[in-house]
């Protein structure tokens, strides 16, 4: 990926908010101007170039994050354009609030995935969010719009309030998948051993919609891209709430 | 000019006089190819001219399952109205009518950059009587309608833009059989051009019209001049004795050079085996320029 890269060069396990670090904020800076960003980091607030080690390249072509070992929280929240990828692991609320662009995580994610961040009604809002491990609980919660695709397994309460959008989760979910759901698809590579809490049986059969959001998914190389079935069991709920949502388990 | 002939074929100094159209285009799919042919069957039927069926429609060419959104087999459909106000509810309605009750069928958006955009699957989702389900993959919206089959997925929207309807020759011959023959050739070489559409039946026409009638009711009437059996009553008779029939092939296209491709391609067919196939000459409809800005004069388009 061309663009600039942000290597991190702090103590392992050091706490960083990457929130203000989107490419349509640094679009356009200097790495001197990037560098001088104020950060915060573990409870107090450092600069951007005092965590990381930029190379020269302009965000707005993409951004590339090395967390070493450092925790990274919110990466890409907010984030309503362009492209960041993350060779590694990321922290909570990565890709909260997202209203669109690309954030693609090579490694596993923490948990509120693409959902809200703390006092805000609604979580991912448009874009796109690949995870390449597993993501922890509540993923997608109160999600509005977009896809997130995990290939490994995500927590617990994945699509919790969900209003509308895509959770696809290959390697499945934890406990209370779908809590609350209004309408979206909380799509799962395995079978469910048991009825979701709240769903009623939708029934098994080849789902049409499915050969969209597999084009839609092209390029991402993701468990679903790859899938060769289009067929699921569908439950539909959560119908504690009147929802008119999904799970579609892969038959 | 000097005369021109294409095997033998007199190619008549006229022109063709088409006007401005609005289209759009839709890609259908279905479970095989035979519903494939169903479903656009339907959903082009009674699309012939804009003056009596509101739209002119045809199938432009057939998908495979590669080159269509769900991987499965598929058509591309383009259909002309007069504005898009007009094409707003007839398209909303013949996909609702002849798509949506087809089955396995769904239809898509073939044209994404136009003038604007009419509702597809925005206007008929309601069918879905509150359990319609939106999904939104990248810039294209869709609807899944629950039907008795399963899942009607339809997108939310197509562009629509400006276009050319009226383009047309008509093919002279010694016989109907011979005439027919060209015709076909004709029809044959048209459709697997892009971007234009012959929306007749069969892409041809018998029945060429003329503004006007005796008959004050009556907008348009039979094109007498073309007609071979009124050569002796009609004064103003474009026929010479020995032609015995008169097809023509209109088509309709997203611009000129669609219309000027299509033409030369057909007229080059239908001329193809020459006088000795009874094809007497080529020859164009219009309206002395009156109708429509776009003229497509025949020497110039085979030359």
């Amino acid at each position: 990926m061309s663009g600039m890269t942000l290597t991190f060069c702090g103590g392992a396990g050091t706490i960083v908010d990457m929130s203000a670090l989107l490419p349509e904020r640094l679009a356009g800076l200097t790495t001197a101007e990037v560098a001088g960003l104020p950060l915060p980091c573990n409870g107090g607030v450092a600069t951007v170039g005092g965590m990381f080690e930029i190379s020269a390249g302009d965000a707005a072509e993409g951004l590339l994050i090395r967390p070493a070992g450092a925790v990274l929280h919110r990466v890409g929240a907010g984030m309503a354009a362009g492209r960041i990828l993350v060779e590694g692991d990321v922290g909570s609320h990565a890709g909260a609030g997202m209203s669109g662009g690309l954030l693609r995580i090579a490694g596993n994610a923490g948990d509120a995935l693409g959902g809200a961040l703390p006092g805000l009604p609604l979580g991912m809002r448009g874009g796109l969010v690949s995870v390449g491990g597993r993501a922890g609980d509540r993923a997608a919660e109160r999600m509005r719009r977009g896809i997130i695709v995990i290939d490994g397994p995500v927590g617990a309460y994945a699509a919790g309030f969900m209003i509308a959008g895509t959770l696809a989760a290959g390697g499945g979910c934890g406990p209370h998948p779908g809590f609350g759901m209004r309408r979206g698809t909380l799509l799962l590579g395995r079978p469910q051993d048991a009825m979701p809490i709240g769903f009623a049986d939708g029934g098994t059969r080849d789902w049409l919609f499915l050969h969209l959001l597999r084009r839609g998914l092209e390029g991402t190389g993701s468990w679903f891209e790859r899938a060769g079935s289009t067929r699921a069991h569908r439950f539909i709920g959560d119908l504690a709430e009147g929802g008119h949502g999904e799970i579609l388990a892969m038959a | 000019m000097a005369d021109m002939r294409i095997n033998g074929v007199r190619i008549e100094d006229t022109f063709a006089e088409a006007f401005p159209m609005t289209y759009t285009r839709l890609v259908i799919t279905a479970d095989t190819p035979a519903w494939v042919d169903a479903a656009t069957a339907s959903l082009t039927g009674f699309a012939t001219s804009v003056i009596g069926c509101g739209c002119e429609a045809a199938v432009e060419r057939l998908l495979t399952p590669e080159e269509t959104p769900d991987c499965r087999p598929g058509a591309a459909v383009m259909i002309f109205g007069m504005s898009s106000g007009d094409l707003a509810k007839l398209v909303v309605n013949r996909v609702g009518q002849c798509i949506m009750t087809s089955p396995g069928s769904a239809c898509y958006a073939g044209l994404f950059e136009g003038t604007k955009r009419i509702p597809l699957g925005g206007g008929l989702r309601y069918f879905g009587d509150g359990h319609q389900i939106s999904k939104k993959f990248g810039d294209r919206r869709f609807w899944r309608l629950p039907v008795m089959d399963g899942e009607f997925v339809c997108e939310d929207s197509v562009a629509v833009a400006k276009g050319i309807g009226g383009g047309n020759f008509l093919i002279l011959a010694a016989s109907h059989r011979q005439c027919l023959a060209a015709a076909e050739a004709a029809v044959a070489a048209i459709r697997p051009l892009p971007g234009v559409i012959l929306p007749f039946p069969g892409g041809v026409v018998r029945s060429g019209s003329k503004v006007g009638s005796k008959y004050k009711a009556l907008v348009a009437s039979t094109n007498t001049r073309f007609c071979p059996t009124l050569q002796a009553v009609e004064p103003e008779t474009l026929l010479t004795p020995d032609v015995e029939a008169v097809l023509e092939l209109v088509l309709d296209g997203t611009d000129e050079a669609a219309i000027r491709a299509g033409m030369r391609a057909g007229i080059a067919a239908a001329a193809a085996g020459g006088t000795a196939a009874g094809v007497l000459a080529i020859t164009a409809g219009n309206y002395g320029g009156k109708l429509g800005p776009h003229h497509f004069h025949l020497r110039e388009v085979m030359a």
